[in-house]
């Protein structure tokens, strides 16, 4: 706006002064003219005309009286007539030859008329030169000469009178007009100096009014200056002081008069920073390098007059003063903010090492209670083993159940531990989610039914069969909340209902709603159920027992996978537990084409399931029907292994838990008879996963173990490792004989994942300790016929902590041990623990080695109590 | 006596005359010097009875002159003379003013000084 309004009025100014500078020019020539025509007027080219030519008529009438007078007297004196004669010659002489009278000629009569006078003068000249004599008879033809003279005369006398009054007027005319030229010039002119005064009046007014405004705005500037609570400091170029304000006088505790003019350096510049100062100083006048103006806010130190060092935030602004750059700075003293953020930190730093620290316990508890009761149970498994009275057999199973539910609460524990530390990696494959429901719900019905509960599931609204998750998370929730419902539900009906609610950003949205029929949970404790280690009034005792964590950790897995979940629940009538998720849609196109692929890559094969569940055993079938595989059910162990021994199958699935034979005695029945089948790979089907489970299992002559639910991609590749021969039907002696690596890197990796580096530390010292006290015990015990039972279960106990650590040579070796000593084989135990103490060696040397730095450090640290 | 004084000759043009002239005589100042007249006015009288008074302070150095010759040869009645007071009129601007014009008088005949 303003730079528009000085366009405006340098353009005004241009116009006026264009108009000036042509006046002054019209002027200037127009006087010049003036002044031409005043020279002209001061020099006369002519003396008196009219005189001279009414003097040309005086002087013929003179010449003619004188004339006239000679006549009358005879003796009259004739030198009058000569003198007048000669004085009129003289005047028609100067009216000839003249300039002035140049124009007597160029009229005809009085060109006619002064040839006239001339002839007259030229014929008479000789009588007037002559004697008396010769003039005095002649007087009287001069005398009628004379008079006949009189009209020329006269025309010369008129005929200038009239050209020259002409002239005269043309003169006159010339002067008036150049005298109209110039008032006209001197109107404009005058008109244009009286709108640059006009004009210089309005621009004297609008600085008048600008200058004012400046002062004002400079007056506000310096009331937000002095009352600015930020100090602001001005100086210039060489760190002089010129200005400082009321904050930053009670700042730096300084007095305004007294620094004015001080160097800037020398009053808020702390000691260690003045070096720094000047420098940057100088070479911003030097070079204009500039590292805090203009640059936004930075952090410093500034020196209050009491010596005492204190943060600043700082920023600085370069204007220009005329020529002279000035600084101006902004410091706020920010020690009380430091301070409080500081103290915010060492809060967090706390809270976080305290969290840290409980986590770490937690998963050290965990690990440490594992371990015990992993030898619990095994041992508890062997007791099983032995003849039991139905007394015994009772407590044994009842302490199995407990023993094996501890173990999950422990786990939980675990898991959550993990969650809390962020350590669980989620996947993101296509996923079926109708099958993956149906599965869950498989897995379950048999629990369901024995509490008399029906089981069901179904789509509300359009299915939504294929999407991206990660299906074990997955299965992980529905399994929790399903787990939940048939533990609070009684002769109930127990239902999953899938629904895509919504569509959010290209993802559906879907709810799943576990509902129940159960006790239901009180409206006081529902806010809090998913909260850790809540768990529900136990006055139904077994059915309510639990950790608390399970809805905890389905809480957590719904958050990492962007959901939310819920609950809502009518005490007496049933509780629904839901959940949404964001899914994005996966075409099916993708499964297709993997299962082609699947089944141009995998050989087709003839594989035998022994599964007495018929749901699992179509599930199963249809799965492997799909990627062109020939299947054989047996509905039961005793089936299967009359099946076994008729025909070589290229696969066993061998379901463990059935009725009259179960898995683990069909598998010994097939491995040791003769039957065509008896070196074919048998992978065990569970849903029971411990770990010395599966090394009970491979002892059966089991080649590998498919947890239940079974999930098609994980059959999948099973089965075509079988094809590949990377599974091929091994015997466990076989199996045995074959050269175990020393450190399975990979196992070791996960269980260091799960457990945390200082945590995994410790256990690994614990391991060493543990490991070397059981070695020499088992090295001398086998020896000196110690208890076999004992050997067993120790060599069972350390091979699984081997099993932890991936020590794979150690682990298989002492599962031989532990084979032998159970079968009370002592010269095979003696050559199994003959080879012990070397693997132990070379088991903690390559740990040791793998363990970092800062582990060793936390080994040389005095055991945790 | 006029021809005793030390005479001047310059040429100039007149109003009155075709072309350039040479005239000789002696200066109005030379010749009020001799007489030893100081101030005043002149009044010079012509054959015709023209007359015309001109201070004595216009007789100044390269001034009028009383001319006694016209082109090398002395000047009749009929050619305006005997005498001619004249003034450089090409000499001076001041000179061609019709004061001078009317001061400069030919067929002189007397020349009086008046206080």
């Amino acid at each position: 706006m303003n730079f528009r309004r000085g366009r405006i009025q340098r353009s005004g100014v241009i116009v006026l002064a264009s108009v000036v500078m042509v006046s002054l020019a019209a002027t200037a020539f127009f006087f010049r003219e003036m002044v031409a025509e005043i020279k002209q007027l001061e020099t006369a080219k002519s003396d008196n005309i009219q005189w001279t030519l009414s003097q040309v008529e005086v002087e013929f009438l003179e010449l003619k009286a004188e004339i006239d007078q000679a006549t009358e007297a005879e003796d009259a004196d004739l030198d009058n007539v000569r003198r007048q004669y000669d004085i009129f010659y003289s005047r028609i002489g100067i009216v000839s030859s003249s300039a002035t009278y140049s124009i007597l000629k160029q009229n005809s009569d009085s060109s006619q008329a002064l040839a006239n006078v001339r002839a007259f003068l030229r014929e008479n000249s000789v009588y007037i030169d002559g004697p008396d004599a010769e003039l005095r008879p002649v007087l009287h033809d001069l005398q009628n000469e004379a008079e006949g003279l009189s009209s020329s005369i006269r025309t010369i006398a008129t005929a200038g009178l009239t050209h020259f009054a002409r002239q005269s007027d043309n003169e006159r005319q010339k002067i008036s007009d150049t005298l109209r030229h110039l008032a006209v010039v001197m109107a404009v002119l005058v008109t244009a100096l009286l709108a640059t005064a006009v004009y210089s009046n309005a621009v004297d007014k609008s600085n008048l009014r600008r200058q004012k405004e400046v002062l004002q705005t400079a007056e506000r500037f310096q009331t937000v200056i002095s009352t600015s609570l930020d100090a602001v400091i001005v100086s210039d170029i060489w760190g002089k002081i010129l200005e400082f304000n009321e904050a930053a006088e009670e700042i730096f505790g300084v007095r305004r008069k007294d620094v004015v003019g001080a160097d800037l350096a020398e009053v808020i510049v702390p000691a260690h920073l003045r070096e720094a100062h000047n420098n940057g100083l100088l070479r911003m006048r030097e070079k204009g390098e500039r590292r805090f103006v203009g640059k936004g806010r930075t952090k410093l130190e500034a020196l209050r007059a009491n010596g005492e060092v204190f943060p600043v935030e700082l920023a600085v602004q370069s204007a220009w003063q005329g020529k002279e750059e000035i600084f101006i700075a902004f410091l706020r003293d920010i020690s009380s903010v430091v301070e409080a953020e500081q103290r915010l930190i060492e809060a967090r730093d706390k809270a976080l090492a305290s969290e840290k620290a409980k986590a770490n316990f937690l998963a050290v508890m965990s690990h440490e209670i594992r371990t015990p009761l992993n030898g619990l149970l095994g041992n508890l498994t062997l007791l099983g083993d032995t003849p039991l009275n139905h007394k015994q057999r009772v407590y044994y199973e009842n302490m199995n159940i407990s023993g094996r539910l501890l173990m999950s609460h422990v786990n939980n524990v675990l898991e959550i531990t993990k969650y809390e530390a962020d350590k669980l990696p989620f996947k993101s494959k296509p996923v079926n989610l109708s099958a993956l429901i149906q599965d869950v719900v498989d897995a379950q019905s048999g629990r369901a039914e024995k509490d008399s509960n029906l089981l069901e599931w179904g789509w509300v609204g359009e299915p939504l069969h294929w999407v991206l998750s990660d299906p074990s998370r997955l299965q992980q929730i529905l399994l929790n909340l399903l787990g939940n419902a048939i533990k609070f539900t009684d002769h109930g009906r127990i239902s999953i209902e899938c629904e895509v609610v919504d569509r959010i950003d290209g993802d559906d949205i879907v709810e799943f709603r576990v509902s129940d029929t159960g006790i239901g949970i009180p409206k006081e404790d529902i806010c809090r159920i998913f909260e850790d280690f809540v768990t529900r009034d136990s006055s139904f005792d077994r059915t309510a027992e639990g950790t608390g964590l399970g809805l905890g950790i389905a809480r957590r897995i719904v958050q990492a996978l962007g959901g939310e979940i819920g609950a809502r629940s009518t005490p007496g009538e049933g509780s629904t537990f839901w959940f949404r998720l964001p899914l994005k849609a996966s075409s099916a196109k993708l499964d297709t084409k993997t299962l082609n692929e699947a089944r141009e890559n995998t050989k087709q094969l003839d594989i035998l399931v022994v599964e007495d569940n018929e749901i699992n055993r179509q599930l199963v079938r249809e799965m492997l029907e799909q990627d062109g595989h020939r299947i054989t059910e047996a509905v039961d162990g005793r089936t299967g292994i009359d099946l076994a021994s008729k025909k070589a199958f290229d696969l066993i699935l061998m379901d463990i838990s059935m009725p009259v034979i179960d898995g683990r005695q069909a598998t010994r029945e097939i491995r040791s008879g003769q039957g065509a089948s008896r070196a074919t790979p048998i992978v065990a089907l569970t849903a029971n996963v411990a770990p010395e489970q599966v090394a009970d299992f491979r002892k059966d002559g089991m080649n590998d173990v498919q947890t239940k639910p079974l999930m098609r991609n994980e059959l999948r590749s099973m089965v075509a490792r079988i094809s590949d021969g990377r599974l091929a039907g091994i015997h466990p002696q076989e199996d045995a004989a074959e050269e175990p690596i020393l450190l399975d890197t990979e196992q070791q990796k996960q269980a260091r994942e799960a457990v945390g580096e200082e945590a995994f530390a410790r256990l690994l010292e614990r391991f060493c300790l543990e490991g070397d006290a059981t070695v020499s015990w088992l090295e001398s015990g086998t020896r000196k016929t110690g208890d076999m039972t004992e050997i067993a279960a120790q060599s069972h106990k350390l091979a699984g902590s081997a099993a932890v650590f991936g020590a794979q040579s150690l682990r298989t070796n002492l599962l031989q041990l532990e084979c032998a000593a159970r079968d009370g084989d002592r010269d095979a135990a003696i050559a199994a623990v003959s080879s012990l103490p070397k693997i132990w060696n070379e088991t903690q040397t390559g740990l040791s080695a793998q363990i970092n730095p800062a582990a060793d450090q936390r080994r040389r640290r005095p055991a945790h109590e | 006596m006029l021809r005793q004084l030390e005479p001047v000759t310059f040429r100039t043009e007149t109003i009155w005359t075709e072309g350039e002239q040479v005239f000789t005589g002696v200066p109005l100042k030379t010749l009020l010097e001799t007489l030893g007249v100081k101030g005043g006015t002149l009044s010079a009288k012509a054959a015709n009875d023209y007359a015309v008074d001109m201070p004595v302070s216009d007789a100044l150095q390269d001034g009028p002159i009383v001319a006694y010759e016209l082109n090398g040869k002395e000047m009749s009645l009929r050619n305006k003379g005997p005498l001619w007071i004249v003034y450089p009129y090409d000499r001076n601007r001041a000179f061609r003013t019709e004061v001078i014009y009317a001061r400069s008088i030919w067929q002189l005949d007397r020349i009086e000084i008046v206080e």
